[in-house]
């Protein structure tokens, strides 16, 4: 690599009077790689948060018809008990 | 050869497969990237030698150049996925296609920034109606439509293929961005890198545009592979397998499914 063109730090931010046009091209270009980085970033967040809501949305169903014949069992429970109690009187 | 091309394009029908073999490729294309463009943009701007015509204002050229060769780049991978897509209904081309258009849309824009940027103290104004600048911006529009269009459909099957439908006529913009400076009378200057020619600069010059180019390509590949792996989780969210990668089934639903 050849030797710094610059002498001076000032030098190198001054770049002969075309320092603002050279580094604000920088800071776009930084924004630039930063924008989408920040944007896949999120768009992952936002997608593994909603999964996981959905998963547990779907949790939630898939224990309903559990919950359904529990509560069924616990409703019914005097007919039931009705029943074998018919039974044993056979 | 052909069997083993053959047996590759078979398997990017499956986006699992896609999804398994770039595991680390977003890292090393990331730090592949980090690398290239911090070396070639240090030794760009601090080191290599000024322009004898324009001083140090042609340092934007370690910017305006990789960002415009990825942009177009880009929407060349669009038009291909659109074809693949249209001619084989290939599930990861639609993925491809539509991964590539944040990066290739952000290129194009950084490159319109910068060249009206490095216009105004070498040509004076910081935006001419020419026939290079003139046919990039027709290419930013062209991503604009490609978000719109996928926006304006709720069938995603619909979206798709009209998304290829426009990336294919969109690639007629290509060549005319390529060789606007040689048909029209432009100020922008001629193609800085071509395949067959040696560039005009000194090694000194062109060997830091050289790495930024090769880091703005893995910068691209390192997002195209977020997004392609991030797309075909979503798309397959209700597979076993993704449900197993995300670890969010109860085990002895994963273990009877």
């Amino acid at each position: 690599m050849p030797e710094p063109n610059f002498a001076t730090l000032a030098a190198f931010i001054d770049m002969d009077g075309h320092g603002f046009y050279v580094w604000l091209s920088v800071a776009l270009a930084l924004l630039a790689i930063g924008a989408n980085w920040a944007t896949l970033r999120a768009a992952r967040r936002q997608f593994l948060a909603d999964a996981r809501a959905r998963a547990q949305g779907g949790d939630a169903l898939d224990r309903a018809p559990a919950l359904e014949q529990a509560a069924a069992t616990l409703l019914d429970g005097p007919l039931i008990e009705k029943n074998l109690n018919a039974d044993s009187g056979r | 050869m052909w069997s083993a091309i053959k047996r590759l394009w078979h398997k990017l029908g499956s986006p699992r497969w896609f999804f398994q073999l770039t595991e680390r490729w977003e890292l090393v294309l990331g730090l592949a990237a980090l690398v290239l463009l911090t070396w070639g943009t240090v030794w760009g701007l601090a080191f290599a030698p000024p322009d004898y015509q324009q001083g140090n204002s042609f340092r934007i050229i370690y910017l305006h150049v990789p960002a415009a060769i990825v942009a177009q780049s880009a929407y060349m991978l669009i038009g291909v996925a659109g074809v693949v897509l249209l001619v084989w209904r290939m599930k990861l081309a639609d993925i491809a296609l539509k991964a590539a258009i944040p990066f290739g849309m952000t290129m194009t824009a950084l490159a319109l920034a910068t060249g009206a940027i490095w216009g105004k103290p070498t040509w004076g104004a910081w935006w001419v109606w020419d026939a290079r600048t003139t046919s990039m911006l027709v290419l930013l529009f062209l991503y604009f439509g490609l978000i719109a269009l996928r926006q304006a459909f709720t069938q995603p099957e619909q979206a798709a293929r009209a998304c290829a439908v426009l990336a294919i006529v969109g690639l007629i913009n290509i060549p005319i961005i390529k060789y606007s400076v040689e048909w029209w009378l432009t100020l922008h200057q001629t193609s800085t890198f071509t395949l067959t020619e040696k560039p005009a600069m000194p090694p000194s010059m062109y060997l830091p545009l050289l790495l930024n180019v090769l880091g703005m390509y893995c910068l691209f590949g390192t997002f195209m592979v977020g997004r392609m792996r991030l797309e075909i989780l979503r798309r397959e969210e209700q597979t076993r397998w993704v449900q197993e990668r995300l670890a969010i089934t109860a085990p002895s639903k994963a273990a009877t499914a």
